[in-house]
């Protein structure tokens, strides 16, 4: 198969469905034209046979009218010759005048002027009506004749129309009529001859002529034309022995046939008849091509109609196959359009003029339900599933919207979702005029907008929380100024010999002082709870620190047990959220037991994971309850109860731990929430060790002058180090450990850092060093050691300068850079 | 406060000044002669922190107890701040305190 034909089947398969449409119209209109063609055909071969037909039935019909008046005017010339061959036989030397005489007595008609002439055995005119025979005159002799021929050879006795002779004394073409002349023993004794006219045959030829090619004929059964009309020309002898006529007249007398004529080379339908006893033929023949053209000129109407009809079915299923083709194109930008409809994260819905939905996508569906938008009927059921508290601000747009106006950015509001819940929603809706009918029509899209407000609302609970915890965090401050001035002057008062009731009142005013203080210092500890960075904790050791507070707020009615885990359990998780999200749980599982009950907080290892497992024995949820308990907002307590926060905070924070949270729940059961947080080791250290202080950090390091932490559990080498800085006008503060140093470092910015490697306690050198360059990226950090830097490092090569004890003041300059 | 601080201290029999602002200490002609200071962190006009840097950038040798309304790991920070910059520190106290916790922070007795 050459390229181009397997390119073209390529992209006919490539077609499908399209491909086998117009596969169907090529087929059909094929048929179609195959079926025009074929009646045309069948039209035209009719009209041919019945053209064929009725020239053969009038050739026929001349062929007959001949034969019936050739055989009369025969047989009233043999009348004659038999008459006068009687009167010869019996008076053989009859004279010219007795024959005249008795030609005269039969009333020869004179038309026909007919010659006899009497030739003997030898061929020689003994006698002749026309001249004069005597031995004066040279004898004629005609034994070459074709009659004398047939005569001699043939004994029966007939009348035999011999082939047209040319006068040899006038040049005329004349007609030989013969009859044999048999002696009484019956051997031959000539022949007695009449020559007639051939105009008498042939003059009706020419009035009945069929056209210029038709042809007429007399012919002798021995094989010579006697007479012929070709084309209005008479042509009289010639020999037709090979015509296809001598074929046909072997089956049948009469009949007709088609063939290509010998003499002109013309193709002919030719009807013949052959006249008894006489032994001749008459033929009526008409040229094929005439008769041709004779159908053409019936049929040429027909087949015009038919090239019409051919080129109309042609032209239309070129029509129809472009039309596929159109077709297909529109459907595949259609499909890829309504692909693209279904691809965006928006629903987008058409929307009549009365608020019917005509079409959504599959999102609006899934959105609303598939049967609340089969039961969308207007704008009044549009407006239903928007949030009471939006709905007057959307119907006004609507009406703007309706007026030709254009929702833009102000579009924000809480539409219903199939489940009942209220989703924030971004909508915006335009009003299309359709150029077709001039209807009016709304296409309308809408985003999911609900994570984004939640954020935003998260964002500001969160901001007004913060700013509580510094409020509360600078008026803590404040009353413990105040408290001390009063609890000092109450002990100042004391001893200032009071009366035993007085003394007794102050007692009770320093103990509600006590309680204050205690207040305050609980209050600072929340306070003082920034947002942490994530840091690796003991996980119980947390949980029982707080446990006091958690059995204060579960209240005397619930009874509350720890389980704690078979071995330590360190997490790395923000502290004070972690804090915050068993405080929640714990009120949560309050607020489940109104009438008391019991909880148990268990902690433990499954799968490599931290299972922090808090179970009541409340009311449990119902499963609708369940799925949308980690939602945002979504609350089961009366309004202002709860802020519907709590578990999906819980949720937030489990995540953001890089852990999950699941709730197990069975209604009169209670609930099982547990929170799985990935395990953490200890022994790498955490990014963030210390919360810093609330007390600003202020760099020093503008004039050049640094501020120094020089860390040595050696205070004599660090006092040198000290002096040496502060002769350079830097400032240099000491730290006898590495617990210190971060203390300082998270109280105090620092430019430099000189830390010794190895000293006692938890941490050494380079444990600190690592750690402040994970807290305090930007200080310069410098190790120092009496050992090598081999052995001080020991665990190979570290990203810090090392100065080897002791070293000079002006290595430390140059290391200060 | 101050004047709390003060009449705590009366009964002891010592002289004692008291400065609301870090730049009236600075401005007193008697900064190293005082036997001890007792100094608040939060200060309205400069941070505890910067007075340590002043008293030990002039040499001053008194005894210093730092005091703080915030929670003590600040104090904390601030005794051992002291100590590193080579101030003598006596102590740290979170408010509120009692008298004997201020004299026995100070190294005195009733």
């Amino acid at each position: 198969m050459s390229p181009t034909s397997n390119r073209l089947l390529r992209w006919f398969k490539g077609l499908g469905h399209s491909g086998q449409m117009i596969w169907a119209i090529t087929v059909g209109a094929a048929l179609i034209l195959a079926a025009v063609f074929g009646l045309v055909q069948q039209i035209v071969s009719h009209e041919r046979a019945n053209t064929f037909a009725s020239i053969q039935d009038i050739n026929s019909k001349i062929v007959l009218s001949d034969v019936v008046r050739i055989r009369s005017l025969l047989a009233s010339l043999d009348k004659v010759l038999l008459v006068v061959r009687k009167d010869f036989v019996e008076k053989p030397g009859l004279t010219q005048q007795e024959l005249l005489r008795r030609l005269d007595e039969m009333k020869v008609d004179h038309e026909l002027s007919p010659r006899v002439s009497m030739v003997d055995v030898s061929g020689y005119i003994v006698l002749s009506s026309a001249r004069n025979v005597n031995d004066a005159q040279p004898r004629i002799n005609v034994a070459d004749r074709e009659f004398f021929q047939a005569h001699k050879t043939d004994p029966n006795d007939q009348l035999h129309v011999g082939a047209p002779i040319q006068s040899r004394a006038t040049g005329k073409w004349v007609l030989p009529l013969t009859r044999r002349i048999t002696k009484q023993d019956g051997s031959f004794g000539g022949v007695l001859n009449m020559t007639v006219d051939p105009d008498l045959f042939t003059d009706p030829f020419v009035k009945t002529s069929m056209g210029p090619d038709a042809t007429r004929a007399i012919m002798g059964r021995n094989g010579y034309t006697l007479l012929r009309l070709n084309g209005g020309n008479l042509v009289y002898g010639g020999d037709t022995r090979k015509s296809q006529l001598f074929t046909e007249l072997k089956k049948a007398a009469v009949g007709c046939y088609t063939a290509v004529a010998a003499s002109d080379g013309i193709q002919r339908s030719v009807c013949y008849r052959t006249i008894d006893p006489y032994d001749i033929i008459i033929l009526a023949g008409s040229s094929v091509a005439g008769m041709e053209g004779e159908v053409h000129a019936k049929v040429r109407g027909y087949i015009g109609a038919a090239a019409l009809v051919g080129v109309l079915i042609v032209v239309l299923s070129c029509l129809l196959i472009f039309g596929v083709l159109r077709q297909r194109k529109l459907l595949a930008s259609q499909r890829s359009f309504n692909q693209l409809i279904e691809m965006v994260p928006q629903s987008i819905a058409r929307i009549d003029a009365q608020g019917n939905i005509i079409w959504t996508n599959r999102r609006t569906i899934e959105y609303a339900g598939p049967s609340a938008v089969d039961q969308a009927k207007g704008f009044d059921w549009v407006l239903a599933a928007i949030h009471p508290d939006d709905r007057d601000r959307v119907k006004e747009l609507v009406t703007h919207a309706i007026f030709g106006g254009q929702c833009e950015d102000s579009c924000e509001y809480r539409k219903r979702r199939s489940d009942g819940a209220y989703l924030w929603y971004s909508s915006q809706i335009t009003r299309v005029e359709d150029p077709a009918d001039g209807g009016v029509y709304f296409l309308q899209t809408g985003t999911d907008i609900h994570d984004r407000k939640m954020a935003e609302e998260r964002a500001r609970v969160a901001q007004k929380l913060e700013s509580i915890g510094q409020l509360t965090g600078g008026m803590a401050h404040d009353f413990n100024n105040l408290l001390a001035i009063i609890v000092g002057n109450q002990e100042l008062l004391k001893s200032e010999g009071l009366s035993e009731a007085g003394f007794k009142r102050l007692e009770v005013a320093s103990g509600a002082a006590q309680r204050g203080v205690g207040l305050v210092t609980s209050l600072l500890a929340f306070a003082s709870k920034q947002p942490l960075l994530p840091a690796t904790i003991d996980l119980w050791a947390l949980i029982e620190r707080i446990s006091p507070l958690l059995r204060h707020a579960l209240g005397q009615r619930i009874d509350f047990e720890m389980k704690p885990p078979t071995t330590i359990v360190h997490v790395e998780v923000d502290e004070a959220g972690l804090e915050a999200v068993l405080l929640n749980l714990i009120v949560n599982a309050k607020g489940a037991m109104p009438q008391g009950g019991a909880l148990t907080l268990g902690l433990d290892i499954a799968d490599g994971r931290a299972v922090l497992a808090v179970k009541d024995t409340g009311a449990g949820m119902p499963e609708a309850v369940r799925k949308r308990a980690t939602e945002p907002f979504f609350t089961t307590k009366e309004r202002g109860l709860g802020t519907g926060l709590g578990l999906s905070m819980v949720a937030g924070f489990a995540k953001q731990s890089g852990g999950t949270m699941k709730i197990e729940s069975e209604e009169g059961k209670g609930t099982t929430i547990e929170m799985v947080l990935p395990l953490a080791n200890p022994l790498i250290a955490s990014k963030v060790m210390t919360a810093s202080s609330a007390i600003p950090i202020q760099r020093n390091a503008a004039n050049g002058k640094l501020r120094i932490l020089i860390v040595d559990d050696e205070p004599a080498l660090a006092e040198i180090v000290r002096e040496w800085a502060k002769a350079e006008e830097h400032t240099a503060v000491l730290a006898n450990s590495a617990q210190d140093a971060l203390t300082l470092l998270g109280v105090r910015s620092f430019d430099v850092l000189l830390t010794d490697i190895i000293m006692p306690g938890e941490s050494d050198g380079l444990g600190l060093a690592e750690k402040a360059s994970v807290l305090y990226p930007k200080m310069k950090i410098l190790l120092m050691s009496g050992f090598s830097r081999e052995t001080a490092t020991n665990r190979g090569d570290v990203p810090w300068p090392l100065l080897v004890k002791p070293f000079h003041r002006d290595t430390l300059i140059a290391a200060l850079g | 406060m101050a004047e709390l601080v003060r009449d705590m201290l009366s009964s002891c029999d010592l002289g004692v000044e008291v400065f609301n602002l870090g730049a009236e200490l600075f401005e007193s002609p008697r900064l190293l002669s005082f036997k001890a200071i007792v100094l608040d962190l939060s200060l309205p006009d400069i941070e505890g922190f910067d007075i340590m840097d002043k008293l030990a950038a002039i040499g001053s040798s008194s005894s210093i107890l730092v005091t703080s309304g915030h929670d003590s790991s600040i104090v904390l920070a601030a005794k051992i701040y002291g100590s590193g910059i080579g101030l003598n520190m006596r102590g740290a106290l979170t408010k509120p305190f009692t008298r004997e916790d201020l004299l026995s922070g100070l190294g005195l007795t009733a």
